[in-house]
Order: structure tokens, then sequence, then C-alpha cells
């Protein structure tokens, strides 16, 4: 399958009237065929604005879009969001309540009315909501209501689909599985999609690649595990999940085996350099159950404990720092008592990227 | 959604037919006005009067003549408003009131237009109608005095201007000076007797007054029978109306009212005129001319008289019975159009 | 993005048409005024003096007759409720220049309860009709805002052991304040609006200044004047509610909704209450209707009857007309702020509501002028080129007639169906016509498709609001109808102030008939509302 380019976003910039910082800033973005790419970041962090600039709902001040071969905004031409070819699934589903699912998959397409259902039809079987045609959107769940507004989306067949927080109204129950069922709708019609959420399992489900965003800026894209082991800075270390942060001189003081110029490196790197150890990074045994002691390990205090079902997350204390360390779920050690902690081996292999 | 489009349909339809109708009503009017075929066309009237006789008038009009008379009826205040507003643009063709002050405002602004019709002078006296014909009265009324005939000696009561003394404080029912007729009561004193006196019974009579102004002369006189006022200042011709009301009630306070003419020995009573006269820009104005000449014939003189109980202006034509019952008095014989040269002045002194 | 623009250019002409009666009024202030002096130092004083002790002890009135009866319906439940849900709610229905002939008539020579006093007007009577005629203004405001939060209040005063006078006075009148407050002021420019009333029982005040200095002084200018003090006036009491409106609205923006469970009552405290509530419904609906059918009962109508068709057909036909307009106007002004998100679109928009603090006779007196000023040019224009056709010139076009007349209307009341439309779109939202634009549908698409059907009751309750102000509305009627028209509120009138009650009666009453329909339609329609609500 050819890797062509579907979405490219050039210096897009956006700038409220009123607002002190720029809600979008010199934004590049390039999604390639069957892509799925999530664009992350707290709420106001401009993400839904750029959605929506690439959407055509919005005008973007400065900038250059183009959606498969077609410029739809450069500086001085625009095309409406009614003619980009975009198919776009927001967070409340919008289904119009005054139509049956049917009439909803069919309101954006054109022809013979008989073509139109068949082509409904299909779309809600692809989402496997064939019977419910004739039914209502407050007769569904809101699981089932996404999944809808997907189909009618995709019914267009366009050259991108934009999914703007279509899970955050979803009970946490059924998120993971809406999002599964998701992706292999998405996959199975091969459509390259943009999404756009606040809560990053939801990208870890859906995305191929994330960008994360912050302050209208894109400060790191790549793929889940690229950017969960070698954030930019702490800030992206901190959105993907846990992150234990060190001054690099801090952690060579714990782990007296790492060497002062360890990783390979061709430079030394400076002095208050930021290290991040993510709490599965480390080993956790418990002192009577402890090796001998190499460099490598070091002794601590548990000061809390946190269960996570399938973990549990330990606060240590080694010294004057406190980290968090994640130990399988069965390990339990009472409050107070002294542990072993050891650097896992593979960590040695991320730690350089791993420098802030 | 069908259901909107249809409602929507409904009223896009509404609209077409009313405009249609609005259109064809005036392009009707203007076709007839001039083309003098079998149908004799229409004549617009903007008037004050609002009484059964008068559409009754109307209508024989048109059964006698062919010509469809339109009416817009309002306070005569705002119809003068409205001519002036339209300007020469103004379907209006006939300006009627029921007091002589509009007239002569409605003149003074220019907005009616002097007519020489031999018949209307001939058949209208001089006094009751403008020295140029530019309006023309038709029907008569006075204001009077009427009195409970049970606490009321008519020995006690002289002239208007004796209203304001001392015997009848608390006793006066009036209606309010926005009304017309009082305002053209007023400027009858101010004609007679100056501003300044006419001022001072202005405010005699509010000190007299049994209770603050309100209702129309009908009221007065229920005042008076209820007992709040010994004595009201009313119109002859609602008194007869009373009198021969299908209320019983009204009746019932009729038949307790004593009817007084005051100034009998001086100038004589207040009179005025409800009239007519021709709008400067009368599309329709032989027509116009037509419905006065018919509303001044005797039998619509005795029409007015009969049903309506004011005094015709045509003499010879009989008053209703109940208006003969009190007699013949004297009126005084100030030109009318003093009472509208006046009348700003007596807004302002009320 | 340029298609947005002709919505945009569409709103702000829509705007405009809308103040541009205004405008034409405007224009006139500064010409000079002959009687201006005169009256702002003998006759104002007087009219500010009036219309101020009308508004204060109505205020007063209103404010305790509304609130106490919200407190009895959302407090208590008691054997009669169910028809004081409905009954309560009709004295609206009974304009107030109904009510004052009625009871004029009543307390008149000859009346009913003339023993008891021999006369019924001046400023108090006017008071008396006001509260009774418009306090459901007041109650509704308060008991939608009583029951919808007061639940949990009143469970914790009850709790810490406080009597009902306590729960009334030191919970519920505090949560009630800002939506009655709200009712209160909206009725009180009903107050200053109101002519035929006052006028009929001979109680001066600003609007009966304003027709006196246009109709009797021939002073426009002054006219206009007082007209703008009037509107100063009202914009003053607007904003006072608008400020405590919004220290409300900060107070109760993050409140959950906790509905009051009603307290049965039963007995004697039951018959109390009951007499409590029947007064409003008798003062303000009961009596006034019952004189209204004895009158008709005994009035000489055979002949009547054909006119009383006719009239009641016209009126329906105009007012019906007029609110289907109405509805269409509001439609589309609170549609088009949606494809731009609010914000200054949202403003222009609801500029025209500003004709509602407007008196109807200064609607209709810029109505009247910008309509001739159009008719002028129009002949100016045209007549060289269709006179010689035609013979004679065009006269007057669009003056004296029932397009102008329903204008007026529109200009006076699109506040009343613009409201009810704009806080449903407000509700739905504009996430529909992104929805459908990524669908490749415009705006038309989404308006006709999407929205227009949503509002289905959204618009039948505008409507049905608008009717209800426009059929009664009496001195713009009477200033600018065409020829050989009457409404049925204007027969009313002329009839009941020439006295003759007795033929004016069938008029009024199916005026009032008409209104309480249409409450009860009303009703119905918003307790459906409910159910939807909470089926969904």
């Amino acid at each position: 399958m050819e890797h062509k380019e579907i979405l490219e976003v050039q210096g897009l910039h956006k700038h409220f009237a009123g607002r002190e910082q720029p809600a979008v800033e010199n934004l590049d973005l390039q999604l390639t065929s069957g892509e799925i790419y999530a664009l992350v970041g707290e709420s106001g962090c401009g993400k839904t604005t750029a959605l929506r600039m690439i959407a055509g709902l919005l005008t973007p001040d400065e900038g250059n879009i183009r959606i498969r071969d077609r410029e739809v905004y450069s500086g001085d031409s625009m095309i409406p969001c009614e003619q980009r070819k975009v198919g776009m699934v927001f967070q409340n589903a919008s289904l119009f309540p005054h139509l049956s699912l049917e009439k909803n998959v069919m309101f954006g397409l054109k022809g013979p009315g008989r073509a139109k259902r068949a082509r409904a039809q299909l779309f809600l079987e692809q989402v496997g909501l064939a019977e419910l045609g004739k039914a209502y959107p407050h007769e569904l769940s809101g699981g089932q209501q996404q999944r809808v507004a997907l189909a009618r989306a995709l019914a267009l067949e366009p050259d991108l689909i934009l999914l703007d927080e279509p899970f955050s109204n979803l009970d946490i129950r059924i998120k993971t599985k809406v999002i599964e069922q998701v992706r292999t709708i998405l996959t199975q019609v091969d459509t390259t999609a943009l999404l756009v959420t606040h809560d990053i399992n939801e990208a870890y489900h859906l995305a191929d690649r994330i960008g994360v965003m912050r302050a209208g800026s894109l400060i790191q894209q790549g793929n889940p595990a690229e950017l969960y082991h070698s954030p930019a800075d702490s800030y992206v270390a901190d959105f993907l999940g846990t992150a234990n942060e060190f001054e690099l001189e801090e952690l060579q003081a714990i782990f007296s085996t790492l060497p002062t110029h360890p990783y390979g490196a061709v430079d030394t790197p400076e002095s208050g350099t930021q290290v991040i150890l993510r709490p599965e990074d480390i080993e956790l045994v418990p002192l009577s159950q402890a090796q001998p002691t190499s460099g490598e390990s070091v002794g601590g205090r548990i000061e809390g404990v946190t269960f996570l079902g399938n973990r549990r997350e330990y606060l240590v204390k080694v010294g004057s720092v406190k980290m968090r360390v994640s130990t399988p779920s069965h390990y339990e050690i009472p409050t107070g008592s002294w542990v072993q902690l050891t650097l896992k081996p593979e960590v040695h292999q991320h730690l350089l990227r791993r420098v802030v | 959604m069908r259901i909107f489009l249809r409602l929507f349909m409904t009223f896009l339809i509404t609209l077409t037919v009313s405009v249609t109708l609005s259109a064809g009503g005036q392009s009707e009017a203007d076709s007839d006005g001039n083309s003098g075929s079998g149908n004799a066309g229409e004549v617009n009237v903007y008037s004050h009067r609002h009484y059964e006789i008068d559409k009754q008038l109307f209508t024989e009009f048109t059964a006698q003549t062919g010509i469809k008379v339109n009416v817009v009826n309002a306070d005569s205040d705002e119809l003068i408003q409205r001519l002036k507003t339209e300007g020469e643009l103004s379907p209006a063709d006939l300006l009627i009131t029921a007091d002589v002050a509009r007239l002569v405002r409605a003149q003074e602004e220019g907005l009616l237009q002097a007519i020489e019709n031999e018949t209307l002078k001939e058949r209208i006296p001089a006094y009751l109608r403008s020295p140029d014909g530019y309006w023309f009265g038709m029907t008569k009324r006075a204001r009077i005095i009427v009195y409970h005939t049970d606490r009321v000696d008519p020995q006690q009561l002289s002239t208007y201007e004796e209203l304001t003394s001392e015997k009848w404080n608390g006793k006066i029912a009036i209606r309010s000076s926005a009304n017309i007729y009082n305002q053209s009561l007023l400027a009858s004193l101010i004609a007679n007797l100056g501003a300044d006196q006419a001022e001072e019974w202005a405010k005699g009579i509010v000190q007299n007054m049994a209770r603050s102004p309100q209702g129309n002369d009908r009221d007065q006189m229920k005042a008076v029978a209820a007992g709040q006022a010994d004595i009201a200042v009313v119109n002859t011709y609602y008194v007869g109306r009373m009198f021969n009301s299908d209320d019983p009630d009204e009746v019932e306070v009729a038949q307790q009212m004593g009817v007084f003419f005051p100034n009998q020995k001086g100038r004589g009573s207040h009179i005025n005129i409800s009239g007519g006269g021709v709008t400067a820009h009368a599309p329709h104005r032989a027509n116009a001319e037509k419905l006065l000449e018919f509303l001044t014939s005797d039998t619509s003189q005795r029409l007015f008289a009969q049903a309506n109980y004011e005094y015709p202006v045509v003499p010879g034509v009989s008053e209703a019975e109940i208006v003969k019952s009190w007699g013949e008095f004297k009126e005084d014989r100030l030109n009318l159009s003093e009472l509208g040269k006046f009348n700003s002045q007596a807004v302002r002194i009320f | 993005m340029s298609n947005r623009r002709v919505w945009l250019l569409i709103l702000i002409l829509l705007t405009l048409l809308f103040l541009l009666p205004f405008a034409a009024l405007l224009s006139g202030v500064f010409s000079s005024s002959d009687s201006w002096g005169h009256l702002s130092s003998t006759v104002l004083p007087r009219y500010i003096g009036s219309s101020l002790f009308l508004l204060l002890f109505f205020l007063f009135g209103v404010y305790s007759l509304g609130t106490v009866t919200a407190w009895i319906m959302t407090r208590y439940s008691f054997p009669m409720k169910p028809i004081f849900e409905v009954a309560l709610i009709f004295p609206h229905a009974v304009p107030i220049y109904i009510s004052a002939f009625a009871y004029r008539g009543l307390f008149n020579y000859g009346g009913l309860l003339h023993p008891l006093m021999p006369d019924f007007s001046g400023p108090w009577a006017a008071v008396f009709l006001f509260i009774f005629g418009l306090y459901t203004y007041v109650y509704l405001a308060a008991r939608a805002m009583l029951a919808t939060f007061g639940g949990q209040f009143i469970d914790t005063a009850i709790m810490l052991g406080k009597s009902e006078w306590a729960l009334f006075r030191r919970v519920a009148l505090p949560l009630m304040r800002p939506a009655a407050v709200g009712g209160a002021v909206l009725a009180g420019v009903e107050v200053l609006n109101e002519y035929g009333a006052l006028k009929y029982l001979g109680v001066e005040s600003f609007t009966t200044g304003i027709f006196r200095a246009w109709f009797s002084l021939g002073d426009i200018t002054a006219a206009i004047r007082l007209s703008l003090l009037l509107l100063l006036t009202v914009g003053i009491l607007l904003a006072a509610e608008k400020l405590q409106r919004g220290k409300a609205g900060f107070v109760s923006s993050g409140r959950n909704p906790s509905p009051v469970v009603p307290l049965k009552i039963r007995g004697v405290k039951g018959a109390l209450i009951t007499a409590v509530l029947l007064l409003p419904v008798t003062f303000g609906f009961f009596i006034p209707l019952l004189q209204l059918l004895l009158w008709t009962v005994d009035a000489p109508l055979l002949q009547q009857w054909t006119e009383l068709a006719v009239i009641t057909a016209d009126t329906l036909v105009l007012t019906l007309s007029a609110s289907f307009a109405a509805v269409s106007i509001a439609l589309l002004l609170g549609f088009i702020p949606l494809l731009f998100n609010g914000g200054v679109t949202g403003s222009l928009a609801s500029l025209p509501s500003l004709g509602y603090a407007v008196p109807g006779a200064v609607i209709a007196m810029g109505v009247m002028r910008l309509s001739i000023s159009a008719d002028l040019a129009i002949n100016h224009l045209f007549n060289p080129l269709i006179s010689p056709l035609r013979g004679e010139p065009l006269g007057l076009i669009f003056s004296g007639s029932l397009i102008v007349l329903a204008g007026a209307y529109l200009i006076r009341f699109i506040a009343v169906s613009f409201k009810p439309i704009a806080s449903a779109y407000t509700s739905i939202g504009g996430v529909y016509v992104d929805s459908a634009a990524t669908m490749g549908r415009g705006p038309v698409h989404s308006f006709f498709k999407i929205y227009l059907p949503l509002m289905k009751r959204a618009s039948l309750f505008a409507g049905i609001l608008f009717f209800l102000d426009a059929i009664r509305t009496l001195p713009l009627t009477m200033i600018l109808r065409p020829f050989n028209y009457d409404t049925l509120a204007t027969v009313t009138y002329e009839l009941a102030s020439d006295e003759r009650l007795k033929e004016a009666a069938p008029f009024g009453l199916i005026l009032v008939a008409l209104g309480v329909g249409v409450t009860i339609i009303t009703m119905m329609l918003s307790k459906g509302k409910r159910k939807v609500i909470q089926g969904a």
C-alpha cells in the first residue's frame, strides 16, 4: 500500500481576538493514508481549534492545509467545510434527534432514496448496528450513538475522518470497548483519521502516532512507545504516564554503578540535566529476599502504596528523594518496610534518549 | 417537517391574498374614481363619529348613489395626525369630527379645502359652517347642566360662570379636561370673557368637582343619580340617549335628571357641532361633496335627530320627542370657528 | 465562509428593518416643539408622579401576590390544586382594559356591586386591576425558580425546625427573589405601556401623556420626547433587573435542580389555602368574566352577531398571519448567530426585541412616518412613469395597509416570540450546523432539515405567546388600521369608552375566550415538554 500523504498542515496559526496567547501557533502536521493520529493535550491547548480549522469550521489566521491533493486553505483561498470531504464525529455524537438512525446516516448522502438507504444500511452494518436503522438516537447507549455518528461520517467516504473527543462522554466501563470497535472499523475501511483528546489512554488505544500539544504548539510527536520512553520534556513525560523525575547527578548518587559518562554518548551531559524513570523501570524486592547487593541496587523505605488492580505502585523513599515504583499486583509489602531497588537492565538503553 | 411546509405555504397564501385584497381594494378605488362607468366609485371617510346611525346612513347613501363609503373610525385628534402624516398621498376624502374645534384645527393645518357648494350653503345656517366652506355642521348639540330633580332646585342654576360659586362645592360631576367638549366650552368662555376669567373659571370648577374626572357624559349623570354629585355638565344627546336606552338602569338614571339650559338670560347656552370637511388632497372630492349633501338632506337630518337625539342643523327639521320636550332655548351665537381659535389656549388652561 | 457573509448581511438587514421606525422617530426629537415648555413645567411632573405612584404600589402588590401564590402552589398539595394549576393563569387572559370596563360597570349606577362602593376609578382602581391582571408574570417566574431549586433548602430548614412562615420568609422568598423581581419588572413595563385602561379610569400616565401631546396638542416633537423619557424609564427598570439577575445567576448557576416535594394539606388549612388562591382568580378572572357574560346575555344582539363573526375572523386572520411571520423571523434571527458562535451576532439578533419596551403608540407613530416616507419615495420615483398609463398617481401603497399593521405588531412583540425560540436554540446549540457541514450540507439545509423540525414546539409556543399579546393590542391598532377595519380589541374599547358596555361585552368576551383557550394550550404544551425532558 502506498504511503501517500492525506493531510498536510503547515504553519497553521490562529489568534482569537481578545486573547493574550495564540490558540494555535505554527502547527505542522502530516498524516499518511490509513494512519490514525491522535492530537493530545490539556483542554485549552489548541487541539480542538486546530481540528476545527482543518475541518473548515474555523478560519485560520495563517498557514496552509492540504487534504489529499487539494489545497483547502492557504492565506488567500479557502474551500468551505461542506466541500472538503472530511468527516467528523463530535463529542456528543450530534446525531439529529428527530431522525431515525438510518435517516441520520442518509443525511449527507446524495442520489435516489433507495441508493441512499442501501448505503446507510451498509455502513450501519459496518459499525454493527444493522438492525437498529429504524431506531432513534435517544434509544441508544452513548457508545452506540458514537458508532452511528462514525457510520454517518464514513458513509460519505471522506478523505479524512476527524474525531473530536468522541469518547470523553462515555462511561469508563465501556470506553475501551468502544474505542477498540472504532479502531477495528477504521482499520477495516482503511480510513485516515485524526483524533483529538485530552485522555492519553484513548490515544494509546486508537492511534498509530501521537502528537502532544501545549499552549498552542506541537511539542513532540511520534509513535506511542517512542513518546513514552523518550519524552522531549518533563511535560510530555508526565502527560504520557507516571514519571519519576531526577537531576542526572542525583540519580548517579543513588545508583552508584551508573557511570558518570554512561550511555555511550559522545558528549557528557551538562550538569542539571533532567532524567526520567518510569515506575516499571525499577525492580523492587523486600530486603528479606534481597540478593547480595551490587552497586546497582540501593535500599529504600516504603512510604505508601496504591493498589491499581493489575499492579501496585509503591512510593519509596531513597535517601532524600522519593520515587514511584510499580510491582506486580500480588506483591504486598507493608508500609515502613525496607526494600531493595534495582534499575532494570533494559533501562540503560533508553536512558540516553531520556535525558531532557 | 411537512406540517411546517404546509403552515408556511398557508402563511404565504394568506399573505398573498391579503396583499392582493388590499391592493385590489385600492386599485378598484382608483379606477372607479375616474372611470365614471356604471359603478360610481367610492368615498373615503375619516370619522370620529362611531354611531350606528352613521353606518346606516352610509349604507343608504351607497344604495342611492352606488358610491361605496369606506370608513376609518378613530379619535378626531388621531385622524388629524394621520391626515397630516399622510399628506398629499392621503386617501381620505372627508373628515368628520364630533367637535368644531377639531375641524378648525384641521383647517388651520391646511388639511381641508374650501368647497363652493350652493346646496350646503343654502341648507346650513351660516354660523354653523365655516365662512369659507372648509367645513360644514352636520348635527348640533348644546352643552348643558343636568341636575337631580329631588336634590336641586333649578331656580338655583343660572350660568356656566355661576357653577364656580361656593354653593356647588363638591357637587359637580364633569368629565376630563382632555375631552373636546369641555375644551370647546372653555374656549367659548375665553372668547366671551377673556382668558384670565376663563382660567379662574376652570380653577373654580376643579375646586367644586365631586370626584376626579372620569368616564363620559353618561357616567356623570350616573354619578348624579348615585348621589355622588348633584349636578353634571353634559351634552344634550347623552340625556336623550339615556332616556331612551334599552337598559332600564339608564332610563332610571335619566328620569331623575332635570335639564337646564344655562345663560338663557345672557349670551345663550354653549353649542357645538359635529361636522365634516373635504380634505385638501381628496381623491374623490365630488363624491365627498355628494355625501355631505346627503347627510344634510331632510331625511338624514331627521334620522340623526331621531336616532341620536342631536339637534338638526337644517332649520325646519324636527327634533326627537324627548329633545322637543326640553323646549326651545337660546343659543350662544358665537361664530363656531372662534372655538377652534381658542382651543389650544383652552387645552393649556386645563 | 463567504456564504456566511450573506447570512450576516441578512441579519443586519433584518435588524435594521426593525430599528428603522425608531430612527424615523428619533429624527423628530430635535425639531422645535411649541408645547414642550408648557408640558414639562405643568403636566410632566404630574405624569411622572402618577406613573410612579402606580408603579410603586403595583410592584409591591404584584410582588406579594405573585410570591405568595407561587409559594402555596409549590409547597402544598391540596384537594383543589389541579384546578388552580390552570385557573391561576386565567387572569392573564383578560386584557386590563376589559377588566377595567367590567369593574366600572359593576360599581357604576345600576351595577351589581354599586351599593358596596359607588365608584370604581382613579389610581387605586388602576393599581387593583394591574395587580390582579398581571401577577401571573411574578407567579410563573417565581414558581418555576422555587419548584426547581427549592427542595434541598426547604428540607434543610424543616430539619432545623423552622415554621412554615419562616420557611416562606427566610428560605422561599430569598430564593424566588431574582425570578420574582424579573417578572415584576416585565409586568411594570406593561403598566407603563398601558393606555386603554388608564384612559378609561381617568388616570394620567406617561402613555396617556404621549397621546395627549401628540393628538390634543398636535405636537409630535413633544410626544417623541415624552416617549423617549418613558423609554429611558423602562430602560432603567430593565437594566436594574439585569443587574440583580446577574448576581442571582452567579448564585444559582452551579446549583443542581432539586425539586420541592409538596406537603399534603387537608381540612381547615386546606380550605384556608383554597380561599387565598381564590382571591386572585376571582378578582382577576371570574368577576370580569361574569360581568361580561351577564352583559352578553342581556345585550341587544341579533344584528351584532354577523358583525361579531366578521370582526372575529378579521382579527384572527391578521393576528395569526402576524404570529406566523413573527415566528418565522424569530427562527431566522435566532439561527444566524449559531453560524458565528454568538458574540456580536447574538446581540445583533436580540436588538429587535427592544420594541417590547416601547409603547404601542410610539411604535405606531414611527411605523406610520416610515411607511409614508416609503410611499412618498415610491410615488416620486414611479409616478412620472406610471401616472400617464394609469391616469392617476399611485397613492398610498404601504400606509394604511394590513401589512404595515402586521409589521407594527412584529416590531412591538417580536421579543415575545424571540425569547422562547432563542432559548431553544441555545439548548440545542450550534453543533448540528457544524455536523451538517462536515457532511457536505450548508446552513440552509441544516436550518430547514434539522433546526426547523427541532424547533417545532418552541415555535408553536412562541407563536401562541405572540398571538396572545398581538390580539389585544389597542392603541397601535387604532392608529394604523386600514379603512373599514376593526379588531376585537378596537371594537371592544370603542364601544366601552362610549359606555355602550352591553354591546361591547360580546367582543370582549370573545377576546377573553381566545385568551383562555390559548392559555390552556400553552399549559398543555409546557406540561408535555416536561414529560419529554424526563423521558429523554
